[in-house]
């Protein structure tokens, strides 16, 4: 019976980058990894062997196929394919619930499910469990788990980090909740994943995942702003900001620390600096828009 | 050029309002030369002495209906035999009645069978028949042969043993929520939802030829669109890839090929911006009979089926919450690089919160935009309401509601899925005209059959199949009804300057009518006779499609 591992999330918990980590890592295996579409997966060209619409094959066996002729038929393919596949690894859609898909596996011969592991971004899973219009997904995700990753734990301070997996063991108590790295987690998945839905890791994920997801920029200004205003436009919800942090003149308040995180900010007035350099470094998601808008807020000042 | 020609007509409703209703229409080059009597036509230079033909001189011409949403699958689907209640016709023009017993769709799918080699059923529709089909029923078609059925609301399908042998689901290696099973523990034949169905893809595409979105659907598809009056129809989604482009691209060019097609680009791109780089490179591809460019993004469900998203959290019948297809993050993607390249989206929503997140989105998107040309329509939006339809028309948003769900559906809609006060205003045409909302109407053939008439029909009259009025101040008029599925139809394609009235320099594309919808009945409306068509100037005899 080939094990399954089913890899849920919502969009941008960072499925696609685990997935990438797991077909770039050279783990002895003849993995296959079944995705929603090629487009966001990085293969190194030199180890692909054939390639057609929907099966890349590379070098050493593993596979990566695209879902479009529905799940219960790529799985039997898999099934019947030789040599034999050690593990098949499922990357669910963002808005689907990994129980359908949990359902149909002990309907189809020989294969089995692993596990079902949900990605949970550290950033905003919390605020996306209250989204008026997919917080009930997210939240049918996370009741589906056996084990809950969270993810980008590196981008928001380790204390906050800290009482997001606590939120998460509460709320969710049928499942083990950890933050790991991804280079860790491929291991763990793949080879042992009963132990590894019982150890507790914290590890910070690798840089390149924030690199390739977000784009970062700073915020000069000429003389003095009104703060609360500035810190009200970047914790729009809808600008999806990661992050902002920095030093500005507030007409009142004088030199003050800004930090956004997510929806929430902080003002904290700045001890005496003789010669402070003004400006707000922003991380926002890549294309979100964020770029543009808050360019535009320099005329607050 | 070539010589102009002068058709005369019992009466000719322009939908030009600046023109009226009047006798005459002179054709050149497939366009239209002008309109009006014929005295004055002859004054017009160039028409002085242009042949008059009077082949319609006792027909009534109305502009080309356009269909704003259908699917070419309304042609392969044919392919298969006609399981449903109602009666309906092919594209051989042959009428098939509708079937009410479990005995006479096995009868059905017994000629189908004989005639073909394989057994394979749509339409089927329980509610109407009031009787279950299983595997029993689908092994007196055949006991070796796989034999499968489905549903009309394409969300179940039935299976025969063979069937389900073949789909490894005989005996079934496990219990799942979707294969529900007899006092012995043996499926009884139902498979419930996409999961479970493609367990049987393999034995349902084996017993069809096609069932790619390629070009050889069009065909059919488009013989039943000459004999309902159609000469523009969009295809509501295609994945237009390159092969199933090349096809489209030479059928359309076929020159006896009677209808303009409008296929929107699938979102199934791998991201956002790969759709919309795709949507700009088909523009540039398009021709008079294939208009490419736009997209169709899909961010719920169905109503009959349960799976549109309500505001309300629930269905009447206590079912829970309909499912998104989309995350809301790849929907403001796909609008805002939309929006910056000027390539029109067709966002399916049904459920009115999925209508909410669209419009949301676009109100947060269009803030600080002065151009509302963007030409957005929301196909279906069932259940949006007046508020909604007013915050539609501050957008610029277009709608294209689905009223033949009222007629179809209504009595289940009032009973089981939104409950009588909801189903008053459901696909509420009144509300979107008063709000000044361009409206179209539409059939989504194959769900239920392209017929403009019948359309505008279910509009007029919103009576449903058991005859009772749902929602009497939602009707709107026979003349609002004619102007939505011709000029209202074609602004939501985008195609507004080129079809949808008779007006001079337009594509000739004109509906021949028997009678005129402006004078009979209007609970007659979907009776009237449909001669054919024409077809940027070219001749159409429905009784010859
Ligand atoms: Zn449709």
């Amino acid at each position: 019976m080939i094990p399954i591992t089913l890899i849920s999330g919502y969009l941008g918990a960072g499925k696609t980058t685990l997935i990438n980590q797991l077909l770039a890592s050279d783990l002895g295996l003849r993995l296959a990894v079944l995705v929603n579409d090629f487009g966001d997966i990085n293969i190194d060209a030199a180890r692909i062997r054939t390639q057609s619409d929907d099966v890349i094959e590379l070098a050493g066996g593993c596979v990566c196929c695209r879902l479009s002729g529905g799940f219960a038929q790529a799985l039997s393919d898999l099934r019947d394919r030789s040599p034999a596949i050690s593990h098949i690894l499922v990357e669910t859609s963002g808005v689907a619930s990994p129980s359908a898909l949990a359902d149909l596996i002990p309907m189809i011969d020989g294969v089995r499910l692993s596990l079902t592991a949900v990605l949970a971004d550290a950033l905003n899973v919390e605020h996306r469990l209250l989204d008026r219009y997919v917080g009930e997904v997210v939240r049918a995700q996370l009741q589906a788990a056996d084990l809950v990753i969270l993810t980008k734990t590196d981008a928001i301070p380790p204390d906050a980090a800290e009482a997001c997996l606590k939120t998460l063991a509460r709320d969710f108590p049928g499942s083990t909740i950890l933050a790991a790295s991804f280079g860790d987690l491929a291991s763990h998945l793949l080879f042992q994943p009963e132990k590894a839905a019982k150890r507790r890791l914290r590890c910070e994920p690798p840089a390149t995942d924030a690199h390739d997801l977000f784009e970062s920029f700073t915020l000069s200004f000429a003389g003095a702003v009104d703060i609360e205003r500035l810190a009200a436009a970047l914790a729009r919800p809808e600008l999806g900001l990661q992050r902002a942090k920095g030093l500005a003149l507030d007409h009142h308040l004088g030199l003050v620390n800004l930090d956004v995180v997510d929806t929430n900010w902080l003002i904290t007035p700045q001890v005496h600096d003789p010669e402070p350099t003004l400006g707000v470094v922003v991380i926002a998601r890549r294309n979100s828009g964020a770029a543009d808008y808050i360019t535009s807020l320099r005329d607050l000042d | 050029m070539t010589d102009a020609v002068i058709y005369a007509a019992r009466r000719i409703h322009t939908q030009d309002p600046t023109i009226g209703a009047t006798t005459h229409v002179a054709v050149r080059d497939g366009l239209i030369a002008g309109v009006g009597a014929l005295a004055d036509l002859r004054a017009i230079a160039g028409l002085e002495s242009a042949r008059l033909d009077e082949r319609f001189a006792d027909k009534v011409i109305l502009p080309g209906f356009i269909e704003g949403h259908a699917h070419l699958d309304g042609g392969t689907v044919w392919q298969s035999a006609y399981l449903g209640a109602y009666g309906r016709t092919d594209p051989d023009g042959k009428l098939w009645p509708g079937v009410l017993t479990i005995e006479a769709v096995v009868e059905r799918l017994k000629h189908h069978l004989d005639a073909t080699g394989k057994a394979s059923g749509w339409g089927f529709d329980p509610l109407l028949i009031a009787a279950a089909l299983d595997r029993h029923d689908l092994d007196a078609v055949s006991d070796v042969t796989p034999a499968v059925v489905f549903h009309a609301s394409g969300h179940i399908m039935v299976c025969n043993t063979p069937a389900l042998q073949e789909a490894g689901l005989f005996p079934p290696k496990s219990t799942h929520p979707g294969l529900p099973l007899d006092k012995d523990g043996a499926p009884i034949g139902e498979l419930r939802g996409a999961e479970l169905m493609g367990m049987a893809i393999r034995t349902a595409r084996s017993l069809r030829s096609s069932w790619t979105m390629d070009g050889r659907g069009a065909l059919p598809f488009s013989r039943t669109c000459v004999r309902v009056g159609v000469t523009t129809s969009t295809d509501l989604a295609n994945g237009l890839g390159e092969t199933g482009l090349a096809n489209l691209t030479s059928v359309t060019a076929h020159s006896d090929f009677p209808l303009r097609l409008v296929p929107a680009l699938m979102d199934n791109a791998a991201t956002p911006q790969a759709l919309i780089d795709r949507a700009i490179e088909l523009r540039g591809r398009s021709s008079d009979l294939l208009r490419l460019g736009a997209v169709k993004i899909v961010l719920d469900g169905s109503i009959q089926g349960f799976t549109a998203r309500l505001l309300n959290g629930a269905y009447y019948n206590g079912a829970p919450n309909g499912l998104w297809y989309q995350p809301p993050e790849r929907l403001a993607a796909v609008y805002k690089l939309a929006l910056d390249h000027g390539v029109q989206v067709h966002t399916h929503t049904n459920g009115d919160e999925a209508t909410e997140l669209a419009l949301e989105t676009l109100e947060r998107l269009l803030e600080g935009r002065s151009a509302l040309d963007h030409g957005f329509v929301l196909q279906h939006a069932q259940l949006i309401g007046p508020q909604q339809l007013q915050r539609a028309a501050a957008l610029g948003v277009q709608v294209n509601l689905f009223p033949n769900h009222i007629y179809y559906w209504g009595d289940a809609h009032k009973t089981l899925t939104v409950g009588p006060e909801r189903v008053a205003t459901m696909n509420p045409c009144r509300s979107a005209l008063d709000a000044g909302v361009t409206l179209a109407i539409h059939s989504d053939d194959p769900v239920t059959p392209i017929a403009p008439l019948f359309t505008a029909w279910c509009a007029v009259n919103r009576i449903s199949s058991k005859g009772e009025v749902l929602g009497p101040d939602q009707r709107i008029s026979v003349a609002e009804a004619l102007h939505a599925i011709t000029m209202g139809a074609a602004r939501t394609l985008r195609l507004d300057t080129e079809i949808g009235s008779i007006t001079p320099g337009k594509r000739a594309d004109f509906a021949i009518l028997e009678q005129d919808p402006m004078e009979i009945d209007p609970i007659d409306l979907r009776s009237i006779p449909v001669w054919g068509t024409v077809s940027s100037g070219r001749i159409f005899d429905a009784a010859l499609a």
